[in-house]
């Protein structure tokens, strides 16, 4: 017994699976397949236990409780509970096109669930009894449900109306049924096999469903992803709320939501600053409650949006604020619900004299700025030397002051007037120091000296490279001058030395024969011979006082002024040959004078007498002994001196530097012994602004022609 | 005489030449006068063989750089000693020569190097 009693205490207290089994079939007509996956006996008990709680005993009216049941189906992933769920409306009476539009329904808009609990509202509560089935009521009752379980913004609202409308008991059979629908749609998620094939007498009305309205076989199919996206929409719209939220925390800009009484729905921290309250304490109150003293202007601008539905924006205003009034910008719009009503409007409130003064100073760095940078420029361009910036990045120049676009003979102060290749050279290399190169410009091809250096990132500038051109075309060409200058030096040092020293060597060596004479007496001391060596001396002595004499000439042709005087070049010659007629007979050179009678310029006389001196000597030097002719010719303007020798000659090169331009004076060393006559009678007759030239053959003699204006 | 020593003297200032070959004659040389140095390659080109060579530096036609080139290059006579006669200055382009007597001159210091060369 005792045995026994316990053996039947068990059995009454937990029943066997199959009791369940034979229950839930008695019940359903089938095992539906959730069953079949509960495994061992306390789950499957409890869950029975729970169906029968939530759903199958619930008070509330299957109807209500199948339509929330087959619309709730759609937030679980898996179609089998929606595809059920739709057959159970079959069931209870629901035409396949009535189930389609239940089921494709959206979810209640803030616009529905605002008219839902208006609708809810006016009900007696509670309810005296329930909603018949396809009632207004009913259908309000399940959307607001929808409505609460799919999370919408108004759920806080609704719980408790809801509450109160269905009463005490009835509300707790609904939060206790639509617990257990969502620990269903948990438990069917989690078993895969739970297939709606296993519910086989449910086909008929599957079938029927599906050939009276092929729509739901599409949104049966598609339930899948259908369920992902509203999942996500859901998330976005709690994304985008959050996103809006916190912008409207961060902004600078007030922002007020008002609704048709213009109270305010919504605010922001700027909107608290500006009226000086507290965002919880403004929320909800009237507008003269926000800004006392400007609460009509808003009223108006919100008055007129609510009427026309078109926005006014960028109204200037002045608004007092608890800082005295500022002048403001205003924007404000309507805010539409679905169905594109106006619900509410929207004002942004913009502090004017904020921006106002950003701009103002912006506006004064940058002017600061382009002053800073004027006066840069201007002292780049009074700078003397050519600069250029170039941009290392593009290589392409930002800048080149006056003295550069002078040297380039352009206006551009952006343009590269260099070579090519040096602006590559000076973008590559770091930097350039005194790089001698050549520089077109318009007046030829300049000597300058190129230095850069690099000039770091700065003030929004990229690195850039400061260029000076400097142009040593006028040094580079004293240098040359300073560099032939010195070549004469030592060229007159040349030939003065060998002139000088000649008669003194001479000199020298005739006074030793002469001592030697003496000393060795007897047949030596030949009065004659001892004569002849002595005149020779003197002719050696007044030699070299010619010598000295030109060589002082030659210093004093750069210093003493010409004086201008009537010359006549005839007589002129005719003095010379007649001072040196000693000199001609003993180098056995007949000398032939022919011309006019006079032929008279205004010329310096002693320096023209130098000049046929020179030419003179010169031809006997080098005339061997032979014939020399003097011509004098003339006519208005010059007077041509050309002196003639039948002697060596001059080499043809040179000839060519024997009257070269600049102060080439000829080498002594290729031709040595001409000395220093050439070089004076070039001087001479350039001092007049005459010309000389010279024409001869080697061997064939040499012909000296000098042309001098009447009135130089 | 005749077995008198010939000394040439290059030169293209007639006094000089004279006057130098007035004393050669008087301490006992044979010497023979050229105008510059195309006169004494002549010379020598038709067989004349000096024992010594007075070179000026400075003439015209040849001179004395051109006229020591041209000797050095013909066998026959390039072993013939030279004596470059010339002021200082003109010696800075070198002349491929032995001994250099600088003008002004003594004969006694240039009577010694001849004879010095002479006996060599």
């Amino acid at each position: 017994m005792r045995r026994g009693a316990i053996a039947g205490g068990a059995m009454s207290a937990t029943r066997t699976k199959q009791a369940i089994v034979n229950d839930i079939v008695r019940t359903f007509g089938y095992l539906p397949s959730i069953f079949t996956q509960c495994g061992s006996l306390p789950i499957l008990d409890s869950m029975w236990k729970s169906t029968r709680t939530a759903y199958l005993d619930n008070p509330l009216p299957r109807p209500l409780l199948d339509k929330l049941m087959a619309y709730l189906a759609r937030f679980c992933g898996i179609s089998y509970c929606l595809v059920v769920h739709s057959c159970c409306l079959v069931k209870i009476g629901m035409t396949p096109e009535e189930v389609f539009d239940f089921i494709d329904l959206p979810l209640p808009s803030d616009a529905d669930m605002a008219s839902i609990l208006a609708q809810l509202n006016e009900e007696s509560a509670p309810l005296r009894e329930m909603p018949a089935a396809g009632s207004a009521l009913e259908a309000a009752l399940v959307r607001c449900v929808i409505g609460i379980y799919s999370g919408h913004p108004l759920a806080e609202d609704a719980l408790p109306l809801l509450a109160r409308v269905l009463g005490k008991d009835r509300y707790a059979h609904l939060t206790l049924f639509t617990g257990w629908v969502s620990s269903l749609f948990v438990w069917v998620d989690a078993h895969p096999a739970i297939r709606f094939e296993d519910n086989s007498p449910l086909q008929p009305a599957l079938a029927r469903l599906l050939s009276e309205e092929p729509r739901l076989g599409e949104i049966f199919a598609g339930h899948a992803a259908r369920s992902s996206r509203e999942r996500v929409m859901r998330g976005a719209q709690v994304t985008a709320a959050g996103l809006l939220d916190a912008t409207l925390a961060a902004s600078p800009v007030a922002f007020a939501l008002l609704d048709r009484e213009k109270r305010l729905r919504r605010g922001n921290p700027a909107l608290a600053a500006l009226s000086g309250k507290t965002l919880e304490r403004l929320l909800g109150s009237s507008l003269v409650e926000v800004f006392p003293e400007s609460a009509g202007l808003l009223e108006t601008l919100a008055s007129k949006v609510f009427a026309s539905g078109s926005p006014i924006l960028g109204l200037d205003a002045s608004i007092r604020t608890p800082d005295g009034p500022h002048d403001w910008l205003l924007n404000a719009f309507a805010v539409r619900d679905v169905d594109g009503s106006i619900a509410n409007v929207g004002v942004l409130i913009t502090d004017v004299a904020g921006i106002a003064t950003d701009r103002r100073r912006a506006r004064d760095l940058a002017r600061e700025r382009l002053r800073q940078r004027q006066w840069i420029e201007t002292i780049l361009n009074l700078t003397p030397t050519p600069l250029m910036l170039v941009d290392s990045t593009t290589c392409s120049v930002s800048f080149a002051n006056r003295a550069a676009r002078a040297l380039a003979g352009r206006e551009e102060s952006e343009v590269w007037s260099g070579p090519d290749a040096l602006l590559s050279r000076i973008a590559h290399e770091q930097q350039l120091c005194d790089l001698e190169t050549d520089w077109p410009s318009p007046s030829g091809s300049k000597t300058v000296l190129i230095n850069s250096a690099r000039a770091p990132q700065a003030f929004n500038r990229p690195e850039t490279i400061v260029v000076t051109i400097e142009d040593v075309t006028r040094l580079k060409q004293i240098e040359r001058d300073l560099q032939a200058a010195v070549r004469i030096r030592e060229d007159f040092v040349a030939i003065a030395s060998h002139e000088l020293r000649t008669p003194t060597t001479t000199i020298g060596l005739q006074a030793e024969a002469l001592a030697m004479m003496a000393e060795s007496g007897g047949a030596s001391l030949d009065p004659a011979r001892f004569a002849t060596k002595a005149r020779d001396i003197q002719r050696q002595v007044r030699r070299l006082d010619r010598l000295v004499a030109a060589l002082l000439d030659v210093v004093r042709l750069r210093e003493v002024r010409l004086r201008a005087e009537n010359v006549d070049m005839v007589a002129t010659v005719r003095d010379v040959l007649k001072r040196f007629d000693d000199d001609f007979v003993r180098a056995g050179s007949k000398v032939t004078l022919r011309g006019p009678l006079t032929a008279t310029g205004r010329w310096d006389r002693d320096r023209i007498e130098q000049v046929v001196t020179n030419l003179l000597t010169n031809a006997v030097k080098f005339g061997k002994g032979k014939p020399i002719d003097v011509v004098v010719e003339t006519n208005d303007a010059i007077v041509r001196l050309v002196v003639s020798d039948r002697g060596v000659g001059i080499p043809l090169e040179v000839q060519s530097e024997l009257f070269s331009g600049l102060e080439r004076v000829v080498s002594p060393r290729s031709y040595g012994g001409l000395g220093l006559g050439l070089w004076i009678v070039r001087e001479v007759v350039k001092a007049h602004r005459g010309r000389v030239a010279v024409d001869s053959r080697p061997g064939a003699g040499a012909r000296f022609i000098v042309e001098l204006p009447r009135r130089s | 005489m005749t077995s008198a020593q010939i000394i040439l003297v290059v030169d293209d200032d007639p006094d000089l030449s004279e006057a130098l070959s007035d004393l050669l004659l008087m301490i006992g040389y044979r010497p023979l006068q050229a105008a510059n140095g195309r006169e004494a390659l002549d010379l020598i080109r038709a067989g004349l063989r000096p024992s010594l060579i007075l070179l000026d530096l400075m003439m015209p036609v040849m001179n004395g750089w051109q006229f020591r080139e041209a000797q050095l290059q013909d066998p026959t006579v390039a072993s013939v000693p030279v004596i470059v006669l010339t002021a200082a200055q003109n010696l800075d382009k070198p002349i491929d020569a032995q001994w250099v007597v600088l003008k002004p001159f003594e004969l006694s210091h240039l009577r010694a190097t001849v004879e010095r060369i002479l006996r060599s």
